[in-house]
């Protein structure tokens, strides 16, 4: 008995004894009303020890992923003001995460925190989705339906990806729910709400996955956005595999690039090496050499992608840039 | 409005004095109208609706007139708001619509909002079903609507007057003058309508609501003027200007609304015209604007766009013999558009067309036999052909059969559209067959036109692999197919006369290519294409008292939200007086819409009215030289 208490206080112990990391995306300085939606071309954004990838095309001034905001409108409904969270600022702060899921979305950890666990987030909805769903606009219905009695939702899953793996448990968080008998009872979120991730265990990458009961044959009616801040990671403990090589050791040309990225691997022995979309999914696994290593892009399409690379002594993760011609 | 009548009568009657003729010419029918060749291929159904006809839908829109007898489906958001068509399961881009000959499809579109079409600006209209790409070039898929214009069939001046009143704020006004004399016609048409549209309308629960934010206004001019200089040859000039302005309501699934849309056109158009001892010449030059401005308040977007668009066709038909016909022509459209989609650019499209048909009679079999070759910037369109015949079988019955390829190019927006638009789409195309039997017997009337028809590399907006957003690509074929059966008789009892019209289509019109985004399986019925149309007229008239009785049928049709619309009967009912005094005549006109009150959708979450009422007089003066 004495032995068994010894070794849970050891294991709560050394659970303490990691470090943690929130992502609170202050770190950018935005002043109340301003927003970064990868129009500078950063491909992504970083925060704690999260990397948020971002697609921009400048051709329509249109983005995808995830941008970073502290825009406070809670009244302009519609995509014009698809950047504000519905509480008007972060949690808190005045900073926040704000993703267009649609289909998907993905977060990606990395140094200390790769392949950890996830601890938690604060999540709220969008202006753009909340007014959406509150009254309907052109496109989506109003959550309820015309009698108020539609039992809609607008739900949130999260998934994890390990080892270029999508795992088979998730986190649901409904960001409405009018599946109550009474409707007073019915509520979309309006609050940062906190979703504790902890469950999914240790993770390369968490994936975002949003769905609704307005549907249309061209998909989700319901504005596929989310809010997100202090999202807090646990540091990977130093002993293991899971160790951040320095980045020196991974060098890739040209990035971006249209046909072929050319990947230095400055080691003397063979890694695993896995390329990612922005989705987490894995799209090719293959053996990096030491040396010179050849990467087909010309085939993909254009956008952002993670080389994550594994070798006895520790893990690197790249992003990559491809761009058509 | 009636300073602007009376500035336009003088205008009209002061330059006929001014250029009085020195000879009298001898009045042909001169009527402008379109090669018979391409406005009438053998092989094939057309339904015509005169001024008569027309005068009896007073104050209506040309899709009431096309759904109720021509048994089209018209996708109507609700009172004012878009209407597009369906014909034989096509899409609204597969209605060719012509004025005087020329296409009236948006270039941005590649459709027309039939919402804009006021019926008073109209002399004649016919409905040609099926395919007719062969004549009248992209578009003309599911079916060609050809609108026409003509001046006065006698010298002489009519001039009238028409308004109508009814439910919810509805009021429709009309003014037209028209004056022929030796060598110029002159027609001058105004009107003008509005509604508020507020009506009640139930929901599924029994909840009654009234609807928001749908009033509109719409008003317009036309004119025309015809010279004929020599009895064999016609110049005729039109211009139209149409101005609308409409609230767009919100969904029954939306609080409120702030949305609303301006549409302005100017439509010009030249039409030259010379008769000779072996046929006839043809020349039109078209020169169109048109603009679309919406703008919603509460989510501050504003879109404004326009397109410009100049037409060109020269066409002649030769008599080569008492039974043989050949015409040939040429068609250049040149078309550019604006619109915050485009991104600064302002993408230009030409077109250039060659077309030749050939018609031959050997006893009592007709053939006919269409070409068209057509350039679209530096595509060329596959040649489509079209064959027809037709024949009797016994002295009651007649047989017509047509096979013919069609086509849709894509549309501006299609192309160049960002992010999205693709510009190495391809034009839709395919082939339709069709073939009927034609029985007539004393009062009676009865055809059945079987068809079949399947279209490749059908245009969608959906998301493909690897990319993030929504882009036109030719994703699918569609096969449609149907029936369509018409009964008319009309006969005489004492002094009443009846006349009665049956119809009824089954239609299947499928995707024949799973696609995930958008999701669509093999098999599926495309979404608002109902399966069964169906729709009967009555009318009885004794001396100067007319009334005629309307049912439509249309059934379930799937929406486009997961969702399936259940099908509805609508009921019309119209009584007409009309007193003639001298040379004025006044007709008067009372009438229902949607008589049994039924509650229905024709598209998802856009309710329609109930019962309503208009009352209309029409007051016109008749001079004949």
């Amino acid at each position: 008995m004495k032995q068994t208490l010894t070794i849970v206080l050891f294991l709560i112990a050394s659970v303490w004894s990691y470090a943690q990391t929130t992502a609170d995306f202050e770190n950018f300085d935005l002043e109340p009303g301003e927003a970064l939606n990868g129009s500078a071309g950063s491909g992504g954004f970083s925060s704690g020890n999260l990397f948020l990838p971002n697609s921009y095309n400048p051709d329509f001034n249109a983005w995808s992923g995830w941008a970073v905001s502290a825009t406070t409108d809670v009244t302009t409904p519609g995509f014009m003001n698809d950047l504000s969270a519905i509480t008007g600022g972060g949690y808190n702060s005045t900073a926040y995460a704000v993703s267009f899921a649609s289909p998907q979305s993905v977060i990606v950890l990395q140094g200390a925190a790769a392949g950890g666990v996830v601890e938690g987030f604060y999540v709220t909805n969008g202006t753009y989705p909340y007014l959406s769903m509150l009254e309907g606009d052109g496109f989506a219905k109003k959550f309820g339906g015309e009698s108020g009695d539609d039992p809609d939702f607008f739900l949130l899953t999260i998934k994890k990806y390990l080892g270029g793996e999508l795992g088979t448990d998730s986190v649901n968080f409904y960001l409405a729910d009018y599946r109550f008998e009474d409707n007073s009872q019915d509520y979309i979120v309006e609050e940062w709400t906190y979703v504790d991730l902890s469950t999914l265990g240790n993770a390369d990458s968490l994936q975002f996955t949003m769905s609704s009961t307005d549907n249309s044959m061209f998909g989700m009616n319901t504005p596929a956005y989310f809010c997100m801040d202090d999202l807090t990671t646990t540091d990977m403990p130093v002993s293991t595999q899971h160790t951040e090589l320095p980045a020196a050791g991974l060098n890739v040309f040209p990035n971006p690039a249209s046909d072929t990225w050319h990947v230095q691997w400055e080691s003397d022995q063979e890694a695993e090496a896995r390329l990612m979309n922005v989705n987490g999914q894995v799209l090719q696994t293959f053996r990096l050499l030491p040396g010179t290593n050849a990467i087909e892009a010309l085939t993909l399409p254009a956008g952002i992608y993670v080389l994550q690379v594994q070798s006895a002594n520790g893990y690197l993760a790249k992003t990559l840039f491809k761009t058509n011609s | 409005m009636r300073q602007l009548l009376i500035l336009f009568l003088s205008v009209s009657w002061a330059v006929p004095i001014l250029a009085q003729p020195d000879t009298a010419v001898i009045l042909p029918a001169a009527e402008i109208t379109t090669s018979p060749l391409r406005a009438n291929f053998t092989g094939s159904q057309e339904q015509r609706w005169d001024s008569t006809d027309i005068n009896r839908y007073a104050g209506h829109y040309l899709t009431d007139l096309l759904e109720r007898e021509g048994g089209i489906f018209i996708k109507n958001y609700g009172g004012g708001s878009i209407a597009t068509t369906s014909i034989r399961g096509g899409s609204a881009g597969h209605t060719a619509v012509t004025w005087n000959g020329l296409p009236l499809q948006s270039p941005m579109l590649g459709q027309l909002d039939f919402s804009l079409l006021p019926l008073a600006f109209v002399d004649a209209v016919n409905l040609q079903r099926g395919g007719g790409s062969a004549a009248w070039g992209s578009g003309a898929i599911g079916g060609t609507v050809g609108l026409r214009n003509t001046p006065l069939s006698y010298r002489g001046i009519e001039a009238g007057a028409q308004t109508v009143l009814g439910s919810f704020g509805f009021q429709d006004h009309q003014a037209r003058a028209r004056y022929r004399g030796e060598q110029w016609a002159f027609n001058t048409r105004l009107f003008r309508r509005s509604a508020n549209n507020d009506f009640g309308y139930q929901l599924d629960s029994g909840e009654e609501r009234q609807q928001t934010h749908a009033d509109f206004r719409q008003q317009g001019i036309m004119q025309e003027v015809y010279w004929q200089p020599r009895p064999d040859r016609q110049l005729a000039v039109f211009a139209w200007w149409q101005t609308s302005d409409r609230n767009i309501p919100p969904l029954t699934t939306q609080t409120r609304s702030e949305a609303l849309q301006l549409d302005t056109f100017l439509r010009t158009a030249l039409h030259y015209q010379q008769l000779s001892k072996r046929g006839v010449f043809n020349a039109r030059l078209g020169w169109f604007r048109e603009a679309i401005d919406y703008r919603d308040d509460a989510t501050l977007l504003r879109a404004l766009s326009h397109f410009h668009t100049l037409m060109a066709e020269v066409e002649q038909q030769w008599a080569l013999s008492a039974d043989t016909e050949l015409q040939a022509g040429l068609f250049y459209n040149w078309a550019t558009a604006a619109a915050d989609g485009y991104r600064g650019e302002r993408p230009e499209q030409q077109r250039a067309a060659a077309f030749a048909s050939l018609r031959k009679e050997w006893d009592a079999l007709r053939v006919q036999l269409s070409l068209r070759k057509e350039l679209v910037d530096d595509h060329w369109v596959p040649i489509v052909p079209a064959l027809g015949a037709n024949g009797p079988i016994t002295s009651n019955l007649s047989w017509q059969a047509k096979i013919s390829r069609n086509y849709r190019i894509p549309t501006l927006n299609d192309l160049y559209w960002l992010p999205g638009g693709n510009p190495d789409l391809l034009p839709e195309i395919g082939w339709s067959a069709e073939g009927g039997l034609t029985w007539r017997k004393g009062v009676w009337s009865y055809s059945m036109t079987g068809f079949h028809r399947r279209i490749e590399d059908w245009i969608m907006w959906g998301i493909t692999e690897g990319q993030n957003f929504w882009s036109a690509n030719n994703l699918t074929e569609v096969w449609s197919r149907g029936l369509e059966q018409r009964l008319s008789c009309s006969f005489a009892t004492g002094e009443w006369q009846w006349e009665g019209q049956v119809g009824y289509d089954y239609i299947r019109s499928t995707n024949e290519i799973a696609i995930q985004q958008p999701q669509l399986s093999e098999g599926e019925q495309l979404a608002y294409t109902p399966e069964h149309l169906g729709f009967a007229r009555v009318t009885v008239s004794k001396d100067a008292l007319q009334f005629t009785y309307q049912h439509r049928l249309t059934s379930a049709v799937q929406t486009l939200n997961d969702t399936e619309l259940p099908g509805y009967h609508l009921g019309f009912a119209q009584l007409q007086y009309e007193l003639d005094w001298q040379k004025f005549t006044l007709q008067a006109f009372g009438r229902a819409d949607n008589l049994w009150d039924a509650s229905y959708r024709i598209v998802d979450r856009r309710p329609m009215p109930g019962r309503s009422f208009q009352l209309g007089i029409n007051l016109f003066f008749k001079h004949n030289h």
